[in-house]
């Protein structure tokens, strides 16, 4: 059991110490790590360990969405390195740990391949209304803040964790002027908005996202106005789920673990789901993606 | 790629091309693109090239500069991207008989890859042997299914329009015309036609309906919405399609689209592959998207009075969001506008989206 | 120096399918001094791109295969450039010929000279090298070639453009007067002529009208300074040494029909077709306004591509930004602007309706209106510049404020907190300019060469932005206040032995007229004659003309005469003295006269009073001359005589306001 609490504490070590890894990485980066430690003899133990290791990262209080995410393109990795060296286990472990290294670099390169896809759209002159703390949106507004462009950023506070302060706190620091407004200011600046641009927690197999309460809201509104709703959002946070509606996304998704056992009619949801018809755009590593481009995405990698 | 190699020198031919362009010697897109593809033929015949990335490197400069050169006729870069996939695709079949590798290459980035772990930075420096005369030769077969293209559109004119249909058209377009000429043949129609004067030339088109016998009206722009109840049918020609499934396409298409989606009227548009750009809208501003061409159409140079006090734009181009379209008809096929992007990445190699 | 003969598409042209056009190099006139002092007028940027480059490229997109460059000025320069320009690439469309004579001063010369070095081979387009245009040429060359074969002796097909008196699209010396016969386009009457309110009558001679069925008479045109030409245009210019400029050679022409056996024919531009010759400030002004509006398309900045360099991005509000510029956050572009690539502009700065180079420094706090920056300028913080034009790598220290029709040549360094409005040159030149900087001085124009080409002086400091009116009255007064103020002030030149010889025929020429009763306007063509023969500048033939009126009545009965000889050479008055600084002149005439002689005194009165009824004098001119006057002892005679109607002016004048009470 210890084992398992030892991940669990890896899992938020790396999280408390480096604000700048999304918890997606984090989780890959744990089990890479738990990879290493572990001393299993075939891949079926392997594969037992490691669906517990992830149900104990699961455990935690950190978004669930994007955990989900990773450690489901973990485990094909893991299945899609062994089918391709099917000799000896020791000798299949050991390209894992090697092309897990490769694989994890390619991930951590995503933020920036998203941010230069996304800075032709950010226009000098221009006002972007985001919603909440997205690291992938902070980094693709500082690229094309070097890059000269004049534009204004209207942050939501985003309650009830208030991220969007420490969103309008890093602009600030980046030196791009931005106003942190109330959520239910929303539809009062999207008609001076010329675009929106959220990150996503998870990208759904429909092409919708998974993202902190309120991006559905914001998307209904920019629809409305007929303002164009961005998502940039990093390929390894494509989930196989398929939402119907928001009482169809699992349980998990939406209360953090500490909060599963209250009454959960008296709790908020931490995420909404955004049915794809909302999104204009997806800004992947994988290029520029419509979201019916989303499933097509997901069918190639897990057919 | 590399931003030195648009040091290079450029074929004079080349240039001489887009004089002749500017100076109005070429009429109609189709006409441009199947220039443009003859000289890059031309080019990969005369050039000498040791390897497929210096081919490449030669395809991409001479594309660059047109694209530069020509910035309103998307068609001539899409020329170059096309080309180029000829040449990685000839290219990795010249290889794979040398190397016997079976592995089939997807230029296509894809979380599969980012796990598989296959470098996605591929070498073209290798020789293959009689790289040439492969690509030659497959440009050839393109250039024929660049020809038929028109003619491969038409041939569906007659599952999309049916008897006593009225159909509403805009502006010029060689496909309209030759579609709707090839449906009047089988069938009986009205068409009516949206004059989009001065830049559309709607009366052309029109009295080259009449003389085919089509029963032909010609409307206003202003007439659009008014009209739009009694249309059954939209088929319209475009200048682009975007990577979205949006068009970029003649001034009043934007209108007549939305007149159609008010009155629930299926909106076709008729668009020969070439004319798919892997090209995102991203403002209004946004370079090379929108043509503004002197404003005479708008106000008169002579009314003077008013010269120095009134701004007057004339653009030449509409963007029309994908939403509002029904189908896009390709000498493939039908397709929606959600698909657009799975043709583009058949048709485009991802890393020459920009040239 | 011809290049590219190896362009095998062209060899294999016939030689009468190749279209040539010859491209005027040179404006022959001092209109953009000093900008000229070391550029040729060619090669001055308008909207980031050298005149001739324009004009090229319009010249190769209309279908000209082959271009004779006529350099007489500054020959190096324009050699170089064209060397290092796409035009003598290989693959250019172009096949360029540079000719150079540089003993040329007028069109009329370089004609000649093309007709002894015997190059064109058939019809020809010809054009200043200043030319803005998007004309397409082969329509006109195939009317022209049409009419040819109606009217052999057709040598020129003149081609206009439609805007209506004061349209912003034209300069206030281009306004003409034309007939033309409605069937044939045939021009019959060709006059140039000022749109002052003054001048409200025309004088058509009746043979015109009577032989015709139909003319058609315009004044809304302008001359584009494009004109297809026949062979036989060269011959004619040598065969009339006196043809100095285009000008001359329509009136020649027009005078002269039958002895020169030669016509003219009109080409009226449609409203999407665009041509301006850039030829004086204001045109330069306009031109670039017309590009950035677009009426020149494809001629915009950003399609115009020579492959070094870099693209413009068109932006909302007529906003052209090329790639890479650095707007800081506070700063403000709006209406109208071209900004150049690798320029900065800082903190709290605002562009409007202006033009600004490459690689420009525009420090904070700048304001910028109306101006044109051009490349490489460093204004520094606080500074604000209104209706100005800063020539290439001049230096604007902070706070300085430029205004009013203000120019700085090449490389001028303009002093911290300097206030200017007059034109500086970076080095003293041969005169002694006043000093007001390291490298700034302030230009005086030299009389004797400020004769320009159409024969209207374009001396007045302010004249880049004199037809403001449209866009604001305020600025307008104040425009015109300065420039009378400025005008007067100058002092006329030394009068030299060919202004002496230009005199006497002045003077010759009156008194037969008058004997004979000759008709008016022929008296003005001899002395325009004779006036380009002593290469007499515009200014002293109007001081002149008046001179030798006034001083043409016998001493005897000098009132009498002087009463009749006034209401006879009206017209001629009428003809020179037609704007405020001809007014000057007259009025300097009328003091110098009187000076001299003691009879005129009694005349002053008379003279003053037929002039101002007549409108040709002004009554604020003539109340600013007296006050003059007063300060100057040795006119205090003549200040004497005149107060009567001055006082009479006054009077007048108090009564009127009282009246619009």
């Amino acid at each position: 059991m210890d084992v398992q609490a030892e991940v669990a504490e890896y899992f938020c070590q790396i999280l408390r110490e480096d604000h700048d890894v999304s918890a997606g990485i984090a989780a890959i980066r744990t089990l890479l790590y738990f990879l290493e430690k572990d001393n299993s003899k075939t891949l079926q133990e392997l594969d037992n360990k490691l669906s517990k290791a992830i149900a104990s990262m699961r455990q935690t209080d950190y978004p669930i969405t994007a955990i989900t995410s990773a450690t489901e393109l973990f485990r094909r990795f893991i299945t899609l390195t062994s089918l391709l060296d099917n000799q000896s286990f020791d000798k299949c472990k050991e390209s894992m740990l090697s092309r897990g290294q490769l694989f994890l670099n390619k991930l951590k390169e995503a933020r920036d391949k998203v941010g230069k896809m996304a800075g032709p759209f950010i226009v000098d002159g221009c006002k972007i209304l985001t919603h909440s703390k997205s690291r992938v949106v902070l980094q693709t507004m500082k690229e094309a803040a070097k890059a000269n462009k004049r534009f204004t950023v209207y942050v939501t506070c985003s309650s009830p964790d208030e991220s969007g302060r420490l969103m309008c706190k890093e602009l600030d620091a980046a030196n791009i002027p931005c106003t942190l407004i109330l959520d239910s200011t929303m539809g009062y600046v999207m008609e001076q908005v010329d675009m929106v641009m959220v990150g996503a927690e998870g990208v759904v197999e429909s092409g919708g996202i998974i993202n902190k309460v309120g991006s559905y809201t914001m998307a209904m509104c920019a629809k409305e106005l007929k303002k164009p709703f961005y998502v940039l959002t990093e390929s390894f946070k494509f989930v196989r789920i398929y939402p119907l509606n928001q009482q169809n996304l699992p349980k998990e998704f939406k209360y953090s673990a500490s909060k599963l056992q209250n009454d959960l009619s008296k709790e908020h949801p931490m995420v909404d789901y955004t049915p794809p018809s909302f999104i204009t755009l997806l800004f992947t590593d994988l290029g520029i993606l419509t979201p019916s481009a989303v499933s097509d995405e997901l069918i190639k990698l897990y057919l | 790629m590399k931003a030195d190699s648009s040091k290079e020198e450029v074929h004079p031919c080349f240039l001489r091309f887009v004089t002749d362009v500017k100076q109005g010697k070429y009429s109609g897109s189709s006409e441009i693109t199947s220039k443009t593809l003859d000289l890059l033929k031309q080019l990969i015949a005369d050039g000498e090239f040791s390897n497929a990335q210096g081919m490449m490197d030669t395809i991409r400069a001479h594309g660059r500069y047109l694209h530069k050169a020509l910035p309103l006729h998307a068609s001539v870069g899409n020329m170059a991207r096309r080309v180029l996939k000829i040449v990685r695709e000839e290219y990795a079949a010249g290889s794979k008989i040398i190397k016997n590798k079976s592995e089939e290459i997807d230029p296509q980035e894809s979380l599969h890859k980012i796990i598989t772990s296959v470098e996605s930075g591929e070498d073209y420096s290798s020789h293959v042997p009689d790289l040439k005369s492969g690509v030659l030769e497959h440009i050839s077969e393109f250039e024929m299914e660049l020809e038929t293209s028109i003619d491969n559109i038409a041939q569906q004119a007659q599952e999309h329009i049916h008897s006593n249909e009225i159909i509403l058209t805009l502006g010029m377009s060689h496909v309209v015309e030759s579609f709707l000429r090839k449906a009047a043949a089988h069938r009986k129609f009205d068409v009516i036609v949206v004059d989009c004067g001065p830049i559309g030339k709607g009366q052309q088109l029109a009295v080259s309906l009449a003389k085919s016998k089509i029963n032909t009206t010609i409307i206003g722009d202003r007439a659009i919405v008014g009209i739009m109840s009694r249309v059954n049918k939209v088929i319209i020609g475009t200048h682009t399609v975007m990577a979205n499934g949006g068009l970029r396409a003649l001034r009043s298409c934007h209108a007549v689209a939305l007149a159609a989606k008010h009155c629930s009227v299926p909106v076709f548009v008729l668009a020969p592959l070439y004319k798919l750009t892997p090209q995102y809208l991203c403002s209004y501003d946004q370079d090379g998207f929108n043509s503004y061409i002197a404003p005479d159409g708008v106000l008169d140079f002579s009314d003077h009075p008013t010269l120095s006090q009134i701004k007057r734009y004339c653009p030449v181009f509409d963007y029309v969001p994908p939403e509002l379209i029904t189908l896009f008809i390709s000498n493939t096929g039908g397709h929606a506008p959600s698909y657009v992007y799975r043709l583009l990445s058949e048709l485009y190699h991802p890393d020459d989206y920009e040239i | 120096m011809s290049r590219g003969k190896s362009n095998k598409d062209l060899e294999s042209l016939k030689t009468e399918d190749v279209v040539q056009a010859v491209v005027v190099a040179d404006n022959f006139s001092d209109a953009f001094v000093p900008m000229t002092n070391d550029v040729p007028s060619c090669l001055l940027p308008l909207v980031n791109t050298c005149l001739l480059d324009h004009t090229l490229e319009w010249l190769s997109n209309a279908g000209v295969q082959e271009v004779f460059l006529f350099c007489t000025r500054q020959v190096e320069k324009v050699r170089e450039h064209v060397k290092n320009s796409k035009w003598s690439s290989e693959a250019s469309p172009l096949l360029l010929n540079v000719i150079v004579s540089e003993t040329c001063l007028t069109l009329g010369d370089a004609m000649r000279d093309l007709d002894a070095k015997a190059l064109i081979r058939g019809d020809f387009i010809l054009v200043m090298g200043d030319t803005v245009a998007n004309v397409n040429l082969s329509p006109i060359l195939e009317k022209h070639r049409r009419l040819q074969k109606t009217d052999k002796g057709l040598a020129m097909t003149v081609v206009y453009k439609y805007a209506g008196p004061s349209h912003p699209g034209r300069a206030p010396q281009d306004d003409i007067l034309v007939a033309v016969d409605k069937k044939t386009s045939k021009i019959l009457f060709h006059q140039k002529r000022v749109s002052s309110p003054d001048q409200k009558k025309v004088h058509i001679p009746m043979e015109i009208i009577m032989d015709l069925p139909s003319i058609d008479i315009y004044n809304d045109l302008v001359d584009t300074h494009v004109s297809v030409c026949s062979a036989s245009v060269l011959p004619l210019f040598s065969d009339n040494f006196d043809f100095q400029t285009c000008e001359d050679f329509i009136k020649g022409l027009l005078m002269n029909e039958e002895i020169l056996a030669s016509s003219l024919a009109a080409y009226f531009l449609s409203d999407s077709e665009y041509a301006a010759s850039v030829n004086s400030w204001p045109m330069y002004r306009n031109v670039t306004q017309n590009m950035i509006h677009r009426w020149t398309y494809p001629l915009v900045p950003d399609m115009l591509i020579s492959d070094n360099e870099k693209p413009y991005q068109y932006l909302k509000g007529n906003v052209y930004k090329q790639h890479p510029v650095t707007l800081s956050r506070s700063s403000i572009i709006q209406d109208d602007c071209v900004i150049g690539g690798g320029s900065k502009v800082g903190e709290g700065s605002s562009i409007t309706r202006s033009v600004v180079g490459r690689n420009c420094q525009i420090g904070n706090g700048v304001k910028i209106e109306d101006s044109f920056v051009w490349d490489g300028c460093i204004i520094e913080d606080k500074c604000s510049i209104i209706r100005t034009v800063v020539g290439c790598n001049c230096i604007v220290r902070q706070g300085a404020s430029l205004s009013q029709g203000c120019i700085l040549g090449q490389g001028v360094q303009c002093p911290a907190k300097f206030e200017c409005s007059q034109r500086l040159q970076s080095s003293p030149g041969d005169e002694d300019f006043e000093r007001i900087g390291d490298a700034a001085y302030i230009v005086k124009l030299d009389d004797d060469e400020s004769d320009s080409e159409d024969g209207r002086a374009p001396q007045i400091w302010n004249e880049l932005f004199s037809n403001e009116n449209f866009d604001d009255e305020v600025d307008a007064d104040s425009d015109v206040s300065s420039e009378l103020s400025d005008a007067s002030d100058r002092t006329m030149s030394p009068v030299l032995d060919d202004t002496n010889l230009f005199y006497n025929e002045v003077v010759d020429s009156l008194k037969r007229g008058f004997e004979d009763k000759l008709h008016c306007d022929n008296l003005v063509l001899e002395i325009n004659s004779s006036r380009y023969a002593y290469n007499v500048s515009m200014r002293e033939v109007n001081l002149l003309v008046v001179k030798a009126i006034l001083n043409l009545p016998e001493s005897d009965s000098y009132l009498t005469q002087l009463w009749q000889m006034l209401t006879y050479f009206m017209p001629i008055l009428k003809n020179y003295i037609k704007n405020p600084v001809a007014q000057i002149d007259c009025l300097q005439a009328l003091k110098e006269v009187a000076g001299a002689e003691s009879e005129m005194l009694s005349g002053v009165v008379k003279f003053l009073k037929v002039l101002y009824d007549q409108d040709i004098l002004s009554e604020e001119l003539i109340l600013k001359w007296h006050s003059d006057l007063k300060t100057d002892p040795e006119s205090k005679d003549l200040c004497r005589v005149a107060a009567p109607f001055i006082k009479w002016l006054e009077e007048a004048e108090e009564e009127s306001e009282e009246e619009s009470e």
